[in-house]
This record gives structure tokens, C-alpha cells and sequence, in this order.
């Protein structure tokens, strides 16, 4: 997908028709657009998602129409607003056009009615002929599915978030989506539905007791199906409480006397979000201690009773041995004993000698004890280093519990100096924000309560299914539903082995170029994994142990930026190379940057300027001045095939004017 | 049919695959999308009778 030509009628700030062009050209290939804070940036950004698909994720979304067009109509005019986006696909060129037409219903109506609304999709077939998509909406989300134009135009403070602890969800939809892995998990579903249309038939069929099982498990699946939702909603509200939270938050920043006590809780905030790193990381280390040395634990008695074995031997005079069992028998063999008499078999001097077979030691009994006390004295050591380590480990994480409980009760005192202050508005916002932290931990708790319950009930429906297949039907209607049954469910195991191998792989294909780039943009010794699962974690090494790396804001906005970069690439290389694969094809999509050097000092931005055009066909940034400096300027000039400027006009200069915003190329 | 048969599920199996798939690339491709489980229904069927 490359983005041509956006108009813009009368869209929010947007004043009458305003177009711009994006840079076409493959080396120039960064379109900038300038404004300062309010000019219109995020609301640029936003007409297209508005364009795709109908959603604004601006304050007051419902206003938008633009408040000059609205205010200079008459009562009972009809006000048109228009996005319409020109952008080639797949060797198509595509117009997309959303027209919405408001009403003014009397002087001080700034909204509109809306009347009525059109949306279509046309594109220019191999005749040159034009041609309009039936179904426009379904064929945009074919083209640019909305959770991948969420990842490729964003805003600065949205990537921050995809590198923070609870985003793997995020990150795994994002690769999923990006290479096109979505049709295998289609795949699955519609096979589940399949094999419980043969599954209802084999009951019909089958006998009592088969039926017994299948209704059992039907039973258990439907269950399972409500935990699952019920899980789902208790996520959702914990998500829709932790963005109160930080809208909470950022209303506490803008309040003189609550400002200092916010931020300083921000700082405990990520203090305490990276001891809780630190904490799981030591637990993962004192799991690999038990998992790898665990066993000196329960070997320790045996090797004790081996130790006072060889020592009692030694005490007796057993070990080392002098005589070997291969020489008595060599004597007996000989009928000669080392006196020189003759041994005849059956009488006592033979008798004697044989006794001493029962005395004497194995050839090699000599190097096996030293070897097994050599082995004993390793294990003493070895054994010693791990209660050492686990000791050390146990210690750390006692320090961190400390860490935390100190940061915690920190954080606890910000909340009662913040709910006492005499300011109302300052107080209640406190105790709003602490109800809503109680409801986030009675969340985690049922959250946790419910996996377990959903863990619990898949055990008891995987028994059921063992029994179901194996259970031997007689009936020849039965034994088909059985057999088409069974197929339907191995086909969907199969394509979840295909899924996660392609899944797996992708994610090793994502952390190495998210790696890559992580080092290119950052320059420390440090580097970016994508765990098993799914959270983008920074590592650094201490001697030869890998520690996770708490980040910094800025450092958060480079992984994230490294991410995107990444997938951005892969998805890039994949399509080019698989274009014609039913799955797992990959795309071409144009990174849409708003703001995205806000948290960054001037050298991280002037090599997030430099890499950042290279990983994408097509860029646009939208800056402000003072995220232009610093370097920014000097790297994307040189790489701007075009430059626009939000020209915004500020109402508060003439209180008879409106507020605007016209788009203004430069040097034109 | 018997369970003896049960051999030639390797085969089936990546045939059901394959017809699962095309029928979700074609779900991708059509303006209505409708049917899809009664096609992979109906590619079973044929498959295995």
C-alpha cells in the first residue's frame, strides 16, 4: 500500500477542501508535515481512520464538522465533510471516499445533524476502467486491516505502550495480523464448527453410552465457552479501569498542587514496574538452578552412604586391593601356588587358594574407587556452589521484596497526601483513582481465579475426548460421522502445529530484526528478545548472566519504534517474496509517524531519523518545531521529497474568528 | 468401513487441509462470504465416504 493524494473537506479543523500529496519518489521518500502543538497533527492522523473506518480517536469525536463551515452556514443548511484518500495496492490504484452530510439545526448548533452518509471504494482495473467494490467496508479491512493501521500510523505515545509489561496480547495480534497468520486461525475455527456438526451426527447414530460422553462434553465445552467470555469481559474492564487511571493521571499532572506528588508517583511507578522484572527474572534464575542442579538435593544421602562405604573399605584395609581375582585364578588355572606346590583340585592347598577369589578385588575395583571418591569430592563442590547460588538468589529476591514493599509504601504515602489535600477537585480525583486500584487487584484476582477454572475444565474435556474417539461404534451411519469426526479434528491439529511453527518462526524472524535495529537506534550493549511469550524485553550482560533492562520512556519509544520498524521490514521482505502464498504473505504498508521523537534526547532522534526511512517504502512524520531540532532536520531533509506546514489560525488572537487549519506545502 | 482404514487419515488429512484453506482464500477474495462451513463440510464428506 502506498498512500497518493488525501482531501480533506471541512473535517474537523480542516477549513474547506485542503489536499496534500505524499511523496512518491523511492529515495525521497518521506513526506513531512510541520505544526506546532494544536495545529492539527493527531487530527491529520485521524482523518484517515476516520476514512477507513469511521472512527476518530480525538476528544469529543462527534464534532466533525469544521467550526468555521458550521458557524458562516445558515440555520438549516446542509454542511458536507469529506475524506477522500487516493493510494495504490496489490498494482491497483484505489480512491477511497467517506462523504457524511450534517445539518445546522439553529445559531449555536457547532455539532450538526447528520443526515445521511455515503463510503465507497473504486479502483482502476488493467483497462484503465474504473470499478466500485460491492462491499467497501469488508474490502478495506481485506487491504488494511484497522489493528495494523493502528501499528503503522501512530502517535508517539502509543508505541510507548507496546513496550510495557502487559502488552504481549498486542504484540502477538501484531504479528499474527502483519504476516497474514489470521487465515490459519480462521481455518481452525471454522473446522471446529465442522467437526461438531459430525460430532451431533455421531451422537444420533451412536450408542447410549457414546451418547452419554458427547453430551458430557458438550456439556463442558459450553461451560468452557462461558469462562473463556467471562475471562474476556473481566480483561476488558481491567483495561477500561487502567485507562480511567491514566487519564486520572495525567488530569493530577495538570493540577499545580498535585503535579510534583504525580510525577514523583510516575517515578515509583516504573521504579517498582522494574523490580517486578527484577523478581520474576531471579525466580526464572532459582527455576533454572533446581531444574538444572536441583537433583545434588535428593542425591546428597546416597553419595554420603557411598562416601562412608569406600572410607569403611579403607579403614579394613579392603581398599586398595592387594590381590586381583585375575591373578588367583591364573594360579589355579597353572596348578601352582606362589610357594611353588602343586595344587590338586579337591584338596586343601587348592581349596585354600580358591578362598581367596572371594578376597580379592576385580581388576580395574582399584580405579573405580579412586575415580567414584574423585567423583564424590566434584559433587561435594558442585553441590556446595548450588546451595551457594540458590542461597545468593534467595537473598537478591528478599532485597527486591524489600525494594518493592519500600517503593509501594512510597506509593501509598503519595495517595494519602494526595486524598488529603484541601483542593476538592484534587481529593476526589485521589479517591476515585484508589477505588479504581482496588478494582484492578479484585480483577487480577478473579482473572486468576478464572484461568485456573478454564485449565481445570480443558483437563476434564480432553479425558472426555480420549474416550469419545476411542470408543468403537458399530452402527454404519455412526462409524462414518466417527471417521469424518476424527479427520475434522486432525486437520485442525494440523494446521495449529502449521500455525504455531509459522507463529514461532516469524516471532525469531521479528527479534532479530527488532534486535538489529534495537542496536542500530540505542548503541548500548544492550539487546531486544521477543519472549516465548510475546513481551518485547531489553537484556544486558552482567558477567555472563542476561539481566532484563528496566527502560526508560525514551528507551521504551526505540524498542517500540524497533519493533515497528521490524515488522514493518519482514512484512516488506514476505510479500515480496511470497506474494502469491495462500497465508503468511506479509504486505507493504507506509508508516504514518505523529510525534514520534516526543521522549527522546537529540542523539537517539537523529538515528531513529536516520534508520526509520529505510525500513519502510513510504514515511510521513509529523513534527513540531522543537521535535525538528536536534539533528532531525539535518538527517530528513535531505530525504523529504515533500514538506507541508499546518498553517493553524488561533482564535484567541481575533474573538470574532474561528479555529483552523489550512495545509500549506512549502515552497509553494 | 472399519477401523482398519484409519491408515489412509494421513492422506486425508492434508487433502482436508489444503481444501480448508483454498476455501478461506476464496472467503477472502468474495464480496459475500457466506457458506464457508457448509463447503468444508460438504469437501469432507466427499473426502471421506
Amino acid at each position: 500500500m502506498k498512500l497518493e493524494v488525501l482531501t480533506l473537506n471541512n473535517f474537523r479543523q480542516f477549513v474547506g477542501e485542503q489536499t496534500l500529496s505524499f511523496s512518491q519518489d523511492k529515495e525521497n521518500n518521506i513526506t513531512v508535515i510541520h505544526g506546532e502543538n494544536g495545529a492539527g497533527k493527531t487530527a491529520l492522523l485521524n482523518s484517515l481512520y476516520w476514512i477507513f473506518y469511521d472512527e476518530i480517536y480525538l476528544p469529543d469525536p462527534e464534532k466533525i464538522v469544521n467550526e468555521k463551515a458550521i458557524a458562516e452556514a445558515n440555520v438549516g443548511d446542509e454542511i458536507k465533510v469529506e475524506g477522500v484518500l487516493k493510494f495504490s495496492h496489490d498494482d491497483k490504484i484505489y480512491t477511497i471516499q467517506r462523504k457524511k452530510f450534517f445539518r445546522k439545526k439553529d445559531e449555536d448548533d457547532v455539532t450538526g445533524e447528520l443526515i445521511s452518509e455515503d463510503f465507497n471504494l473504486e479502483y482502476i482495473d488493467n483497462q484503465g476502467k474504473s470499478i466500485e467494490r460491492n462491499n467497501p467496508q469488508k474490502a478495506i479491512k481485506q487491504i488494511l486491516p484497522e489493528d495494523i493501521s493502528k501499528l503503522f500510523f501512530f502517535h508517539g505515545e502509543y508505541i510507548n505502550e507496546l513496550s510495557k509489561e502487559n502488552q504481549q496480547d498486542e504484540i502477538q495480534k501484531d504479528i499474527k495480523i502483519i504476516m497474514g497468520l489470521e487465515i490459519l486461525e480462521r481455518s481452525i475455527r471454522h473446522l471446529e464448527t465442522v467437526a461438531k456438526r459430525f460430532e451431533n451426527k455421531l451422537r444420533d447414530y451412536g450408542d447410549e453410552e457414546l451418547r452419554d460422553i458427547i453430551d458430557k462434553k458438550q456439556k463442558k465445552e459450553r461451560e468452557l465457552k462461558d469462562l473463556e467470555s467471562e475471562l474476556e469481559t473481566i480483561k476488558n474492564n481491567k483495561k477500561g479501569i487502567e485507562e480511567e487511571i491514566s487519564a486520572i493521571n495525567e488530569k493530577l499532572k495538570k493540577l499545580e498542587g498535585a503535579k510534583d506528588a504525580q510525577e514523583e508517583r510516575e517515578r515509583l511507578e516504573e521504579r517498582l514496574s522494574k523490580i517486578k522484572e527484577s523478581i520474576v527474572s531471579t525466580e526464572d534464575k532459582l527455576k533454572t538452578e533446581f531444574s538444572e542442579r536441583g537433583y545434588y538435593m535428593h542425591l546428597s544421602p546416597i553419595v554420603k552412604e557411598a562416601k562412608q562405604v569406600l572410607d569403611r573399605k579403607k579403614e579394613k584395609g579392603e581398599l586398595p586391593t592387594h590381590v586381583k581375582k585375575q591373578f588367583v585364578k591364573s594360579l589355579l588355572n597353572k596348578n601352582e601356588c606362589v610357594c611353588g606346590r602343586f595344587l590338586t583340585e579337591g584338596e586343601d592347598p587348592y581349596q585354600r587358594v580358591q578362598e581367596w577369589m572371594e578376597r580379592a578385588g576385580l581388576e580395574g575395583l582399584d580405579e573405580a574407587a579412586f575415580e567414584l571418591k574423585s567423583r564424590i569430592n566434584e559433587f561435594q563442590n558442585n553441590k556446595d556452589s548450588f546451595f551457594e547460588e540458590v542461597s545468593n538468589l534467595l537473598e537478591e529476591k528478599n532485597k527486591l521484596l524489600d525494594g518493592k514493599n519500600t517503593v509501594k509504601d512510597k506509593i501509598d504515602e503519595i495517595s494519602v497526601e494526595l486524598a488529603d489535600k484541601e483542593e476538592e477537585n484534587i481529593k476526589k480525583l485521589e479517591e476515585r483513582r484508589k477505588r479504581l486500584r482496588e478494582e484492578i487487584d479484585r480483577c487480577n484476582q478473579r482473572i486468576g481465579v478464572k484461568k485456573k477454572d478454564i485449565e481445570d475444565l480443558e483437563d476434564k474435556i480432553k479425558e472426555l475426548s480420549k474416550k469419545e474417539e476411542k470408543l468403537k461404534v458399530k452402527e454404519k451411519k455412526a462409524v462414518l460421522a466417527q471417521k469424518r469426526f476424527k479427520a475434522c479434528n486432525k486437520a485442525k491439529e494440523y494446521i495449529e502445529e502449521l500455525f504455531d511453527k509459522f507463529a514461532n518462526q516469524v516471532r525469531n524472524e521479528v527479534e532479530e530484526k527488532v534486535g538489529d535495529l534495537h542496536s542500530e537506534f540505542l548503541h548500548k550493549a544492550y539487546w531486544a528478545e521477543i519472549t516465548d511469550d510475546y513481551k518485547l524485553k531489553i537484556y544486558k550482560k552482567i558477567g555472563d548472566q542476561k539481566q532484563p533492562v528496566g527502560m526508560s520512556t525514551g528507551e521504551r519509544q526505540i524498542a517500540s519504534l524497533a519493533f515497528i520498524g521490524g515488522l514493518a521490514e519482514i512484512a516488506k521482505e514476505r510479500y515480496e517474496e511470497k506474494k502469491d502464498a495462500i497465508y503468511f504473505k506479509g504486505g507493504i504498508y507506509p508508516i504514518i509517524m505523529d510525534s514520534p521523537f516526543g521522549y527522546l534526547d537529540v542523539v537517539h532522534k537523529k538515528r531513529i531519523a536516520e534508520g526509520m526511512p529505510k525500513l519502510a517504502e513510504q514515511l510521513v512524520v509529523l513534527v513540531t518545531s522543537s521535535q525538528w531540532e536536534g539533528g532531525v532536520e539535518q538527517v530528513m531533509t535531505t530525504k523529504a521529497g515533500k514538506i507541508y506546514e499546518l498553517d493553524y489560525n488561533n482564535p484567541n488572537e481575533d474573538p470574532t474568528d474561528y479555529e483552523y487549519t489550512l495545509i500549506k506545502e512549502r515552497g509553494r | 468401513m472399519n477401523d482398519s482404514e484409519d491408515v489412509s487419515f494421513e492422506v486425508d488429512v492434508e487433502e482436508i487441509v489444503n481444501a480448508v484453506l483454498e476455501e478461506e482464500d476464496k472467503l477472502l477474495h468474495l464480496e459475500k462470504p457466506l457458506g464457508i462451513n457448509d463447503n468444508i463440510e460438504e469437501k469432507i464428506k466427499e473426502l471421506i465416504n
